[in-house]
């Protein structure tokens, strides 16, 4: 298949394989092997295009370090003419039932430790709210006022617990706010809000992926979209505040 | 101008309702922003001057009036949804009965069972046990983790799964929408 066909299938009104997408899609092959995913555009994929090659990360545990990381080793390329078959949206049930049975197989293999999770997550919040204050933000210590105000959860498995939000005031005493929403969401391994306090509607969701055990993965997603998600580091925090004060 | 198809009527005019209550928020806690005074035109007279005297009291009261909006437009919108739902297994239900008075023979057994089921179903959660397989697995998937935000808004956050990304209220309306269609399809 050209990248016009697959272009065509993924979105008529914007034909290219790098199309903006909302679902995943599914790669059929001509060995009957089948990928579920979203092609992802990167510096090597003008390259590619010319051999009819595509850049794509698979869902799942792939898609989910992509997102933190950008690391291109999550990315597969795959060759146009190996494809017979491309489908979006890609509703499959089967890959459901797979992860699933990952999750299942995962949770077999090594119980988890809540205890021991509980106190990562405070840690992962602890620390990323000093990599803002004193890192990321700390060119803007005159103008931004920090303060970290405790809030008390109470998640499943782990029981309540206090975690730190951290307010970030501005000049004109709009008011930022990080504050922890879970340890836990359906995908992810834990989530905070960014806002702005007054005016919700200017809100994303900040999550964490455990990476390995030493490492953690911070992803601002601004909706459920593939292509609303992207690392969060210094460049989208100051992006995201930029915007909300257009 | 955007536009939004919701096709299910009861779905649509709920959507329609709680929209408008929440642009209305939107617009009106704009002002509040550039001054806090305004608040107490909104709120009931014996608040006034309660949470207006400083911006951040202020900004804090409205985001927890936006975020009460915000969950009561889920529980509508999923609360006009079971009510569809179960008013349609109920009438599958219905036909069931019929269907048990007209034929009874060898497979009085299996209709009885199933005829126990449907006129049991009550919750939410036996809706989605009841059409997994029959809608696709990501409609499932979005309408399960609605249903852990409407139980965490009810129940509290016990033993329900955060959604990664909160869903719109369109999003939501949406998501009901097409299990809707898709139930009927069937």
């Amino acid at each position: 298949m050209t990248k016009d066909d697959i272009g065509k299938i993924i979105n008529p009104q914007y034909p290219g394989v790098y199309a903006p997408t909302t679902a995943a899609t599914k790669l059929i092959f001509k060995n009957g092997l089948e990928k579920v995913g979203y092609f992802q555009f990167t510096d090597k994929s003008p390259e590619l295009e010319k051999e009819n090659k595509f850049t794509f990360v698979e869902l799942g545990e792939s898609a989910q370090q992509y997102k933190a990381t950008r690391d291109i080793k999550y990315v597969i390329v795959i060759d146009g003419n190996e494809l017979s078959n491309v489908e979006y949206p890609s509703y499959t049930s089967e890959l459901l039932g797979k992860l699933d049975n990952l999750k299942k197989q995962h949770e077999q293999r090594e119980p988890t430790d809540w205890t021991l999770y509980k106190e990562r997550w405070i840690e992962s919040v602890n620390s990323l709210n000093s990599q803002i204050v004193y890192k990321w933000l700390i060119s803007y210590e005159t103008v931004i006022a920090f303060a970290f105000v405790p809030v008390v959860r109470d998640d499943a498995h782990i029981g309540p617990y206090a975690a730190m939000s951290l307010e970030m005031t501005l000049p004109d005493e709009r008011t930022i706010v990080l504050e922890p929403i879970s340890a836990f969401t359906t995908e992810y391994d834990g989530r905070l809000d960014l806002y702005m306090r007054g005016n919700i509607y200017k809100k994303v969701s900040v999550l964490r992926k455990i990476l390995d055990a030493d490492q953690i993965g911070w992803i601002l997603a601004r909706s459920n979209s593939f292509n609303d998600q992207q690392p969060f580091n210094k460049t989208s925090l100051e992006e995201i505040i930029f915007q909300w004060l257009q | 101008m955007a536009t939004i198809t919701i096709l299910n009527e009861d779905i649509r005019n709920t959507f329609y309702y709680v929209a408008t209550i929440e642009i209305t928020l939107r617009k009106e806690f704009a002002h509040v922003e550039g001054n806090k005074k305004h608040l107490d035109k909104l709120v009931p007279d014996y608040l006034a001057g309660k949470y207006s005297n400083k911006l951040g009291h202020a900004l804090a009261f409205t985001d927890s009036i936006s975020k009460t909006a915000y969950n009561a437009g889920i529980v509508l919108l999923v609360g006009t949804f079971e009510r569809i739902v179960l008013a349609k297994y109920k009438t599958s239900s219905g036909n069931a009965k019929s269907i048990l008075r007209d034929h009874k023979g060898d497979k009085f057994d299996y209709y009885a069972s199933r005829e126990r089921f449907l006129t049991n179903i009550e919750k939410l959660s036996e809706i989605i046990e009841l059409i997994t397989g029959v809608v696709d697995a990501t409609l499932l998937k979005k309408l399960s983790e609605i249903k852990e935000r409407r139980n965490e808004i009810a129940h509290g956050n016990v033993n329900s799964m955060v959604a990664s990304v909160d869903y719109t209220l369109e999003e939501i309306a949406k998501v009901l929408d097409d299990v809707i269609r898709a139930i009927e399809d069937r």
